[in-house]
């Protein structure tokens, strides 16, 4: 398999893990070194002095993973620059999963500060990786502020319903000339199979793994869906037809 | 004097430094950001910077996301 760059580093997995919502530390870390990625996101929040929890940094073996910290909280650009460079200096890393989602209901991006927040951002040396609708356009402006790849989501944050954009990211992919990740909402290996098959460069699953019976399996199977969707894609599939063609001869034997 | 760390009241001797805080919160200085108000503070300042009366600080540290 063709191996991924964004921004000059090399991944051989082309599967990113989020952290969130698994149901301890523990698993987490086994869960992440099942699926073979090498990059993780983690969120930022306010330490709580009264009550110090178990660091999750301990549980991220940073010769193993990249950490993609994410501006998840934030509803403006300018809350966004705040938290990447907070980010930054905690994580000591320029790379971010830009995200602005002002509405907890449906968890969508906001295009505009989006857009402002990366134009800043990579002003200020930041590799950005933003979350976004699905918008071929958008992520062509994305693109020329100067993102690291785009990240359009493939239906809402935790919602486990796969690729309801598919349409939309398929011309995300034939336009882009930066990595396309899809992200967001893959609820399924076969739904990541069939963003990597339309030549996705990688996908990012949290909740499809954390939220499992068996997480650490769960991780395992989204690998092999991915490295399978990959290699289909690389193999290049068959053309779709509207009548059949034949895999066996049909020139009759029995002569009845 | 007092200052609040995460909106929450903290009693710290006069002129304490970011380093001291941290100690009297029991709080490791790995993988975490400092800002005070809105202005975030390297943490290799952090041994020199002294807090003043009423600063708010803003301690945050990595969580689970995706």
């Amino acid at each position: 398999m063709q191996k991924l760059i964004i921004a000059g580093q090399e991944f051989n997995s082309r599967l990113f893990l989020g952290t969130g919502k698994f149901s301890s530390n523990q698993l987490m870390e086994e869960a992440l070194i099942a699926s073979g990625s090498e990059m993780v996101t983690t969120a930022l929040r306010r330490v709580d002095i009264q009550n110090p929890e178990d660091d999750i940094l301990k549980h991220i073996d940073p010769n193993r993973f990249r950490l993609l910290p994410n501006t998840s909280g934030v509803r403006t650009a300018k809350e966004a620059v705040f938290a990447a460079e907070l980010a930054r200096e905690a994580l000591q890393t320029n790379w971010l999963k830009l995200e602005i989602h002002p509405d907890p209901k449906y968890l969508l991006a906001d295009t505009i500060e989006t857009l402002k927040a990366c134009e800043e951002l990579a002003k200020k040396g930041f590799i950005i990786l933003p979350y976004m609708q699905a918008d071929p356009i958008l992520a062509k402006q994305l693109e020329e502020a100067g993102a690291a790849a785009v990240m359009p989501l493939g239906s809402p944050i935790g919602s486990n319903k796969g690729l309801i954009t598919r349409e939309f990211i398929k011309i995300i992919i034939e336009q882009a000339n930066i990595p396309v990740v899809v992200d967001a909402g893959i609820g399924a290996p076969s739904h990541a199979a069939e963003a990597m098959e339309m030549g996705a460069d990688a996908v990012l699953i949290n909740t499809a793994i954390a939220v499992a019976n068996d997480p650490i399996k769960m991780a395992e199977a989204f690998k092999l869906a991915v490295q399978a969707g990959r290699m289909a894609f690389e193999a290049k599939l068959g053309a779709q037809l509207n009548q059949a063609e034949a895999s066996s001869p049909l020139t009759s034997f029995l002569d009845l | 004097m007092k200052v609040y760390v995460n909106d929450e009241s903290i009693t710290l001797a006069d002129a304490s430094t970011i380093s001291q805080l941290l100690k009297q919160l029991n709080t490791s200085p790995k993988g975490i950001a400092i800002a005070i108000g809105p202005n975030i503070i390297p943490s290799n300042l952090w041994n020199e910077y002294k807090l003043e009366a009423d600063d708010e600080v803003l301690l945050i540290r990595a969580t689970q996301g995706g």
